[in-house]
């Protein structure tokens, strides 16, 4: 099922907000912010991009996504619902003391995930792992991984980085999903990581600037990275943080807050209308 | 002072304290906080479950557990006087105050509350209070014990743990933490040199946590004063 048609990926996006709102409202706890801001990158990937079958998440031979910022998972559960992993059913029960849908991915339980993270920093290198083993392999499947901004100025990652361009993963995509905003305010005052870009490109990559809430020019960008030989992508997303949800948006206090019922009911019209 | 989330500043900077912190005995205080199951819904990645063990593994280290605020207090006021590493674990959830502003605390001497000889239970961290709220339970069924809110984990307090073993013959110790290395560890480590006697330990049972509301995980997990009880009456 592969989703070409910008609308019709831009409907799966705003479904996927609706969720991210959904389920985190429920949980009364969970991080909208930088959820919604990757809400298109995961849209694109899971419908456009990644070579997958929701009925057989286990297949040796499909295309990998590591959520390396882990808090991100209103935004992964999200997309696996809408692609049909499991029941959308079961996104209210985020976080709840009998869910699958744990505040940070967990692989052993939920259908769709291939890494278990939450604790930034090490995505990277699991990714790089499975690019390595893929190569090894020869199962000519790709390897996508989603850090923060604010995640990169874990050492950790520019160790992987380095790595990754080391053994020439050209089946290894990073995206960062850059809104600017980390827990403690902006990415400048709390650890600049900047300048992303040609951080990456100084570490080997090829690198490739997006607008991340523009649906066609992530389509681009990933067809663009898969004919990259001899060396991995970084796709540098500018992104909204909160996207989507206007007293959201640009917003640090919505790093890892839930909304009450009145900023609920507010947050799902403006998406329902969109 | 290194202020963060326990998971990182203990886990992933384990050998950084080893090798930069410990070993050079320098003169630096690690306050952590995110301990145990009472985290609540951000699960088992951000739920330190073996902080102890690690912290207390290491020469030179001293491992403070606080259990309220008026303990909080002195020990972050304490550990400024005293030269070399230490290492504070701080939980997450709010918890009750147990001591008056006057209470006297000194590093490596637990503190004992009650004299009761039906059994000691030795707690460390959020689970004093729910030690007393068990004990408080138990009096008025005609059972007596002790709580022992143990906040210095090392130099643990051979003599109080001894004293308690020989004067109740039964000794629980409770902790929102592992029981492999945290406190049931180290008591049963004094009690196996100084005086063997049968030691239940409550805590994690080599388990991760999980999400949730943190009072519900706590009963899940059977971290609550009724599951004292239960141990106790078992």
């Amino acid at each position: 099922m592969k989703v070409t048609d910008v609308k019709e990926l831009e409907k799966l996006a705003n479904n996927i907000r609706i969720s991210i709102i959904q389920e985190v409202y429920n949980g009364k706890s969970g991080h909208p912010g930088g959820s919604l801001s990757c809400a298109d990158i995961l849209t694109v990937l899971y419908f456009n991009q990644m070579n997958i079958d929701p009925k057989e998440p286990k297949s040796p031979s499909r295309d990998r996504f590591v959520l390396s910022k882990g808090h991100g998972s209103p935004a992964l559960y999200g997309a696996l619902a809408e692609r049909g992993y499991f029941d959308k059913k079961e996104l209210i029960t985020f976080r709840g003391i009998d869910s699958i849908l744990q505040g940070h991915p967990d692989m052993k339980h939920i259908p769709g995930v291939d890494m278990s993270t939450g604790s930034l920093g090490q995505g990277l290198s699991c990714a790089n792992g499975m690019a390595m083993s893929s190569k090894l392999n020869k199962d000519g499947n790709r390897v996508y991984c989603l850090v923060g901004d604010g995640e990169i100025e874990e050492g950790q990652i520019w160790e992987a980085a380095m790595s990754a361009s080391h053994y020439k993963l050209d089946n290894l995509c990073v995206i960062v999903d850059n809104n600017n905003l980390q827990i403690d305010g902006t990415i400048e005052e709390v650890m600049s990581s900047y300048p992303i870009d040609s951080k990456f490109e100084s570490f080997g990559f090829n690198v490739i600037n997006v607008d991340g809430h523009n649906i066609q020019e992530l389509i681009d960008a990933f067809n663009k990275a898969k004919t990259v030989k001899g060396k991995p992508t970084a796709i540098i997303a500018k992104t909204i943080k909160g996207k989507g949800v206007s007293f959201m948006e640009n917003q640090v206090g919505w790093h890892g807050k839930a909304p009450n019922e009145e900023q609920y009911n507010i947050a799902m019209k403006e998406l329902e209308e969109r | 002072m290194l202020v963060h989330l326990q998971y990182l500043l203990v886990g992933r900077a384990y050998d950084q304290i080893r090798n930069s912190i410990c070993y050079p005995k320098l003169n630096v205080k690690i306050c952590a906080t995110h301990a145990g199951v009472s985290v609540g819904e951000d699960g088992a990645t951000h739920q330190m479950l073996e902080d102890i063990g690690l912290m207390r593994g290491l020469p030179n280290m001293t491992v403070l557990s606080v259990s309220d605020d008026i303990q909080t207090k002195w020990a972050i006021e304490q550990i400024s006087k005293i030269q070399g590493p230490v290492y504070v674990r701080l939980g997450r959830l709010k918890s009750p105050v147990i001591y008056e502003e006057n209470q006297k605390f000194e590093i490596g001497k637990g503190i004992q509350i009650g004299e009761g000889t039906d059994a000691a239970v030795i707690a460390t961290g959020l689970m004093v209070s729910e030690a007393i709220l068990a004990k408080e339970e138990l009096e008025k069924q005609g059972i007596n014990i002790r709580v022992i809110d143990m906040h210095t984990i090392k130099p643990i307090d051979k003599e109080l743990i001894v004293k308690s073993a020989k004067e109740t013959k039964r000794i629980i110790t409770i902790e929102d933490h592992s029981i492999i290395g945290g406190l049931g560890s180290a008591v049963c480590e004094v009690l196996s040199d100084e005086y063997p006697c049968r030691v239940t330990r409550m805590g994690m049972k080599d388990i991760f946590g999980k999400s949730g509301k943190a009072e519900k995980l706590l009963e899940y997990f059977g971290l609550t004063k009724s599951a004292i009880i239960e141990e106790i009456k078992r």
